[in-house]
């Protein structure tokens, strides 16, 4: 057994094991760049990255719920450092969402504003109507 | 009929995102599209794809016509066998609609169990 390149903890290893998960989804893909599209070479890195994943979950362990409270990578250093830079790239695409989401929800935000300033407009002005203007 | 809970209707959602979710799955294989292909043709990240496969994301409508073309599938594919149960207490005392309270939103009607 390695040695452990790196030790993290449970948080740590539960938000790795969610970027694992996502990307295990396609894993799908393999199968069709072989047999539909017949790209060796796609094929082959796209399974490079499913093993390195294969090797991190051996190390932070297969299931959603593990009891362990640290886990030690045992990865090589540059295999480590390979896969975590391909899941903090995920992670941060899933976070910055496509450019366009990004303008969906400003127009939506700016939306919510104007509707803000119509709720706080009509209490306002309830206010100085009076106390029986609700009634 | 008793009266159906938030608690219900959050259980309707998470059956509507899984459904879609199972949509897309189901589309993207038959078409034999990548999650990165599907992805890129959608305008979207991988991530995002694998997301909704996963039901971890709930799409808005710009988003369903573009996994629709990612995954060369009509929009309302993706929307198939989807249906909302309405709460009767939201009718304000109108009768319910014939033939039950659900409202299809894919190829699929149906009744109240």
């Amino acid at each position: 057994m390695p040695e452990p390149t790196i030790t993290i903890d449970r948080a740590q290893r539960s938000g790795l094991y969610e970027a694992v998960c996502n990307h295990l989804s396609g894993l799908g893909d393999i199968w069709l760049a072989l047999e539909v599209e017949e790209d060796t070479d796609r094929a082959i890195r796209i399974c490079t990255e499913f093993v390195e994943d294969f090797w991190l979950l051996g190390d932070i362990g297969w299931g959603r719920e593990v009891e362990p409270q640290e886990f030690g990578l045992t990865l090589k250093p540059e295999v480590l450092a390979r896969v975590l830079v391909r899941l903090r790239r995920e992670a941060e695409e899933v976070l910055a969402g496509s450019p366009e989401d990004r303008e969906a929800r400003e127009q939506e935000a700016a939306t919510d504003r104007r509707f803000q300033v119509a709720a706080s407009t009509c209490s306002a002005l309830l206010a100085e109507l009076g106390p029986t203007a609700e009634a | 009929m008793p009266a159906r809970s938030s608690s219900d209707e959050a259980d309707q959602l998470t059956a509507v995102v899984l459904r879609f979710a199972e949509n897309v799955v189901v589309s993207r294989r038959r078409s034999a599209i990548t999650q990165e292909d599907a992805a890129g043709r959608a305008g979207l990240h991988r991530t995002e794809i694998s997301l909704l496969e996963r039901g971890l994301r709930v799409p808005g409508l710009d988003t369903i016509v573009r996994v629709a073309a990612g995954v060369q599938a009509e929009p309302c594919e993706l929307l198939a066998g989807m249906a909302w149960r309405i709460d009767p207490n939201r009718l304000h005392g109108a009768k319910p609609p014939a033939g039950g309270f659900e409202v299809a939103l894919g190829s699929r009607w149906e009744e109240v169990r």
